[in-house]
C-alpha cells in the first residue's frame, strides 16, 4: 500500500508541473492587449511599462516561470489585481466553501447513484428499475441551474421560505450551516449521481451473472449479502473511476450552484478573475482546482486498492 | 419549525386583517400612515457587491463601491430622490469671479466615531485633501479646469479655475467625490492614502459601515451624530449580495428581504415584473433616470457610416413601437437621447421639428436614402455586441439585426467577450456598427464630455467643429441661460446628424415591501441610498 501510494504521489508531481506550465503560458497566449486593457480600463498602473514590470512580464518567459514557481514554494501566491487582496486570504475565505460544497455533493452522488443502482439491478425489469433508471436520465438531462432556481423559486411560492442568504457560519449553527449546503449539493449531487448509477446497476447485472455470485447464492447466503459483499465490491471499480471524472464537473457545477444560493466559493472567484484578467488571481486559483481534483483522484485510486484487494498486491 | 410558525403566523395574520378589516372596512388616515417611525432596519437585495471602497483611486470606481459609499460618505452637494442638486455638507457657496468658487461648510458635521478618526469634526483640510486625491483618478474629468484647492479657514474652501465651469456645483454632486478624512486611509507602498479596505471607510454620511463580509453582505448602522437632525429613520440598512434574479424576488417573497433597487441603471427584468407584483405586499415601482437609452453606432471617420444618409436609412429602420411592446412590456419612451431623458434640456420628439421624422419607422423611406447613397442593394456590415451585459442585451442586438436586414443592411452580429469588447470595441477600435449600452453619468456634462474629439468614450470618432465649439460653448457658460441655449442646439445637430441612433429607453423597475415607507426611487446616478435615509420599517 505505501510503495502504491509513493508512486502515485509520485505521479502527481510531473502532472502538477505540467499544468502550472499550462497555466502560466495561458495568461501570456490569450489574444489581445491583455497588458494595456489590464492597465488602461482597470487601472492596475500608472504606466504601461509599471504594468508589465508588476506581472513580470518585463524577464524572459523562463525566469517569470521559475520565480513564480519559488514563489509559490515559499506559500506566496500573490495579491488579486483587482481586488488588491493577498490570493491566499481569498483562498481561506472562498474554498472551504467549494470544498465543502463539492464533497456534499460528491457523497451525495455516490449515496444516491450506489443504493439506486444495486436496486435497480437487484430489481432488474420491475417497475422500481424503470422508476429510479427515468429518474437517472432525468437528472441527467435536466440542468442544474435550471433545478437549482426551481428549488429556489418553488418553495418561496408554497411554502413562504426561501434559503439562507448569507452563509451560516458552522460554529454558530451548526445544524443551520449543513442545511444551507443541503440543497445546493443534493442538486449538484443528483446530477452527479446519475452515471454513477447507470453504471452501477450495469455492473452489477455484469457480477450477478459471474461464478462466485452463483456460487454464494447455491451455498445458501442471505440475498442481501450476496449483493453487499460479494457482488457491489466487485462492481465498484468503474463507478469509483467515474467519480474521479466528476470531480471536475462538480467544481463546473459549483460555480452554478454558488451564484444560485450565495454561496461564496471559488467558482465564482475564478469567473470573476477571469472576467477583470486578473491573472495573478486566476493562475493560483486555477493551480489549487488542479491540486484538489488531483487529491480527489489520489483518493479514488486508494479506494479502488481498498475495494480490490488484487491491486493491492500488484502495487506492491 | 421556526419557519413553519413564521408561515402559521402570517396566514393567521392575513386571516385575521381579512375579518376584522373586512368588519371595520376602515383603512388608517393617511397622514398617520405617512409619519416616520423610528427602528427598523432595511434589507436590501443587490447583484453584487463593492469592489473595494475607494472612488478617487486609480481604478474607475465600481457602481457598487460609489453606492456603499452613499451610505457612509458624503459629499459637498448631493442629488435628492428627484433629481436636484442640494447642498450635503456645504452651508452655502458663492461665485466671486467666473473661475473661482467659495464653499462654507456646515458646523458640526461628525465622522463616525471608529478609530483613527473618532468621531472628529469635518473640516476643510478634509475636503482640500479629498481634492488633492483626484490628479491620477479617473474622476479627474470632472474637474478639468481646476487650478487649486485652498483652505483659509475651519469651514471656508476656495477653488480656482483656469476656466469657467458651468458644471462645477453639480459635478460636485457626483457619487464619487466623497470627502474622505485623511487619517482613515492606509499609508501604501508610494506614501499615498488607500482606501481600497473595509477598515478605512470613516465617513460623515447617515450610515456607519459595520460589517463587511465579502460577496455576502455589507451591514450599516445608523449614525447616531448624523448633521441632519432625526435622520436616518432606520435603526440599519443590511444589503445581501444576490445576483440571480430569481433569487432576489424569492428571498422577497419569504420576508428576507424588504427592497430590490434599480440603483445600478438596471432594475428588475420587465419580464418578471408580473412576477413580483405576485408577492404579496409587494409594489413595483417606475422610475425614468437619467440614462441615455442603448444605441447604435458606427465609425464616423469611416464609410459607410459617414454618410448621414445612411445613418439617417439606418433610424428610419427602427420599429420603436415593436421595440417597446415586445421588449419593454412595463413601458418605455422612444429614445432616451443625447442628453437623458429626464433632463431638462432633453426635447421630445413632438418638439424636436424635422429630425423627427428619422424616429418613426419608414422602410420605404430607409430604402431611397440607401439608394442615394450609393448603395441600391443595401451593404454588408458586422453588427458588434457583447454577453457582458446580459442574455438580454444579446436578444435586444438580434432585434436591431432583424430591423436593419429590412432595409438591405445585412449584419453579421460579433460577440465580443467583455474584456476583449472594453479593450477594443468600446475603445472605438472596432469594424462595422456597435450595439452600445445604456449609460447612466451624473451632470449633462459628462455626456457632452464624450463628444470631444480624443475623449475615451468617442467611441463614434466624431470630429465635428460646431458639436465641439457648442460642447465647449456649454461648458463654460457664465449663466444658465446661455449653457440652456448651447445644449439644447446641440442636441438639435445631434438628431439631425444622427451621430448616434438610440433606442427606446424602458423605466426602471424597483421592488419594494408594502412595510417599507418613505422610498421613492432616485433618478440621478447611484443615489438610491439617499431616498434610504428618508425611509422607515412600518
Amino acid at each position: 500500500m505505501g510503495t502504491f501510494l509513493a508512486r502515485r504521489v509520485g505521479l502527481m508531481v510531473p502532472t502538477l508541473v505540467l499544468v502550472s506550465v499550462m497555466v502560466f503560458a495561458v495568461m501570456r497566449l490569450v489574444p489581445g492587449d491583455v497588458v494595456s486593457l489590464m492597465f488602461a480600463d482597470l487601472g492596475y498602473a500608472k504606466s504601461l511599462a509599471e504594468m508589465r514590470a508588476r506581472l513580470g512580464l518585463d524577464q524572459p518567459f523562463l525566469e517569470q516561470y521559475v520565480r513564480w514557481i519559488g514563489r509559490l514554494a515559499h506559500g506566496d501566491l500573490g495579491r488579486s489585481l483587482w481586488t488588491q487582496r493577498p490570493v491566499t486570504s481569498l483562498l481561506a475565505e472562498r474554498l472551504p466553501v467549494t470544498l465543502e460544497l463539492t464533497l456534499l455533493a460528491i457523497g451525495f452522488g455516490v449515496a444516491y447513484g450506489g443504493v439506486a443502482g444495486v436496486l435497480a439491478a437487484a430489481w432488474r425489469d420491475t417497475p422500481l428499475d424503470a422508476g429510479l433508471r427515468g429518474t437517472a436520465v432525468a437528472f441527467l438531462s435536466l440542468p442544474t441551474f435550471w433545478l437549482g432556481t426551481l428549488a429556489i423559486v418553488l418553495p418561496s411560492l408554497y411554502l413562504g421560505w426561501s434559503p439562507s442568504i448569507q452563509i451560516i457560519p458552522f460554529g454558530a449553527d451548526p445544524l443551520g450551516h449543513l442545511a444551507q449546503f443541503a440543497l445546493p449539493a443534493a442538486l449538484l449531487g443528483t446530477h452527479l449521481g446519475a452515471p454513477v448509477m447507470r453504471m452501477t446497476r450495469a455492473m452489477m447485472l455484469e457480477v450477478f451473472r459471474q461464478d462466485y455470485v452463483r456460487t454464494a447464492e447455491a451455498k445458501g447466503l442471505a440475498p442481501g449479502r450476496v449483493v453487499m459483499i460479494h457482488a457491489l465490491r466487485n462492481a465498484m471499480i468503474p463507478s469509483l473511476t467515474i467519480v474521479g471524472v466528476q470531480v471536475a464537473q462538480a467544481i463546473g457545477g459549483s460555480v452554478v450552484m454558488e451564484t444560485l444560493f450565495q454561496l461564496p466559493g471559488m467558482g465564482s472567484l475564478l469567473i470573476e478573475a477571469v472576467a477583470h484578467r486578473d491573472f495573478e488571481l486566476f493562475q493560483s486559483l486555477v493551480l489549487c482546482l488542479a491540486l484538489f481534483v488531483m487529491a480527489v483522484n489520489l483518493a479514488v485510486d486508494l479506494a479502488y486498492v481498498a475495494v480490490d484487494p488484487r491491486l493491492r498486491s500488484a502495487g506492491r | 419549525m421556526r419557519l413553519t410558525r413564521r408561515h402559521l403566523a402570517r396566514t393567521l395574520h392575513l386571516v385575521l386583517a381579512a375579518v376584522v378589516g373586512g368588519a371595520l372596512a376602515a383603512p388608517l388616515p393617511t397622514a398617520e400612515a405617512q409619519t416616520p417611525k423610528k427602528g427598523g432596519v432595511l434589507r436590501v437585495a443587490e447583484r453584487a457587491d463593492p469592489v473595494g471602497f475607494d472612488t478617487l483611486g486609480q481604478k474607475k470606481a465600481a457602481v457598487y463601491t460609489q453606492l456603499a459609499l452613499t451610505f457612509t460618505h458624503s459629499r459637498l452637494f448631493r442629488y435628492t430622490p428627484t433629481g436636484e442638486v442640494v447642498p450635503d455638507v456645504a452651508e452655502k457657496w458663492a461665485q466671486p469671479g467666473p473661475t473661482t468658487y467659495v464653499i462654507t461648510l456646515k458646523k458640526g458635521v461628525l465622522f463616525h466615531n471608529k478609530p483613527p478618526v473618532n468621531g472628529r469634526e469635518l473640516t476643510s483640510e478634509d475636503v482640500k485633501f479629498t481634492f488633492e486625491r483626484l490628479p491620477g483618478s479617473p474622476e479627474e474629468r470632472l474637474f478639468p479646469t481646476l487650478k487649486a484647492v485652498t483652505a483659509p479657514d475651519k469651514y471656508t474652501v476656495r477653488f480656482e479655475l483656469s476656466a469657467p465651469a458651468s458644471a462645477f456645483i453639480p459635478n460636485l454632486a457626483a457619487t464619487t467625490m466623497f470627502i474622505y478624512a485623511k487619517e482613515a486611509g492606509k499609508v501604501g507602498a508610494d506614501g499615498a492614502r488607500d482606501y481600497t479596505s473595509a477598515e478605512t471607510v470613516v465617513g460623515t454620511g447617515p450610515f456607519v459601515l459595520e460589517e463587511y463580509r465579502e460577496k455576502q453582505r455589507l451591514v450599516f448602522k445608523r449614525h447616531p451624530q448624523y448633521f441632519e437632525a432625526g435622520k436616518p429613520y432606520l435603526d440599519g440598512v443590511e444589503v445581501y449580495t444576490i445576483p440571480d434574479a430569481s433569487a432576489q424576488l424569492a428571498a422577497l417573497r419569504s420576508g428576507r428581504i424588504d427592497l430590490i433597487p434599480a440603483g445600478t441603471g438596471q432594475g428588475l427584468a420587465h419580464q418578471m415584473a408580473p412576477e413580483a407584483r405576485s408577492i404579496p405586499g409587494a409594489k413595483v415601482l417606475t422610475q425614468r433616470v437619467f440614462q441615455t437609452s442603448e444605441n447604435l453606432i458606427g465609425r464616423l471617420d469611416q464609410k459607410p457610416w459617414s454618410d448621414v444618409r445612411v445613418r439617417r436609412a439606418a433610424a428610419l429602420s427602427v420599429d420603436r413601437e415593436g421595440f417597446m411592446k415586445a421588449i419593454y412590456p412595463e413601458g418605455a419612451d422612444p429614445l432616451s437621447g443625447p442628453v437623458p431623458l429626464p433632463s431638462k434640456y432633453f426635447i421630445p420628439l413632438d418638439k424636436l421639428g424635422e429630425p423627427a421624422r428619422y424616429y418613426k419607422q419608414d422602410v420605404a423611406a430607409a430604402k431611397k436614402l440607401l439608394v442615394e447613397a450609393g448603395f441600391p442593394s443595401g451593404f454588408k456590415a458586422r453588427l458588434n455586441t457583447t454577453p457582458g451585459y446580459g442574455p438580454d442585451y444579446l436578444s435586444r442586438t438580434e432585434l436591431l439585426k432583424d430591423m436593419l436586414g429590412k432595409i438591405g443592411i445585412d449584419t453579421s452580429i460579433a460577440v465580443h467577450e467583455y474584456p476583449v469588447w472594453i479593450s477594443s470595441v468600446y475603445k472605438g477600435n472596432y469594424e462595422g456598427l456597435t450595439h452600445i449600452p445604456a449609460w447612466t453619468l451624473g451632470d449633462e456634462d459628462e455626456w457632452l464630455g464624450t463628444y470631444l474629439p480624443g475623449d475615451t468614450r468617442n467611441h463614434i470618432h466624431l470630429e465635428d467643429g460646431k458639436i465641439t465649439e457648442l460642447v465647449k460653448g456649454a461648458r463654460q457658460a457664465r449663466n444658465e441661460e446661455t449653457r440652456a441655449a448651447q445644449i439644447r442646439q446641440f442636441v438639435g445637430v445631434f438628431h439631425d446628424q444622427l451621430y448616434r441612433i438610440y433606442l427606446p429607453q424602458p423605466v426602471l423597475l424597483t421592488v419594494v415591501h408594502s412595510r417599507v415607507k418613505g422610498y421613492v426611487p432616485t433618478v440621478r446616478g447611484y443615489s438610491y441610498p439617499v431616498s434610504i435615509v428618508g425611509a422607515w420599517i412600518e
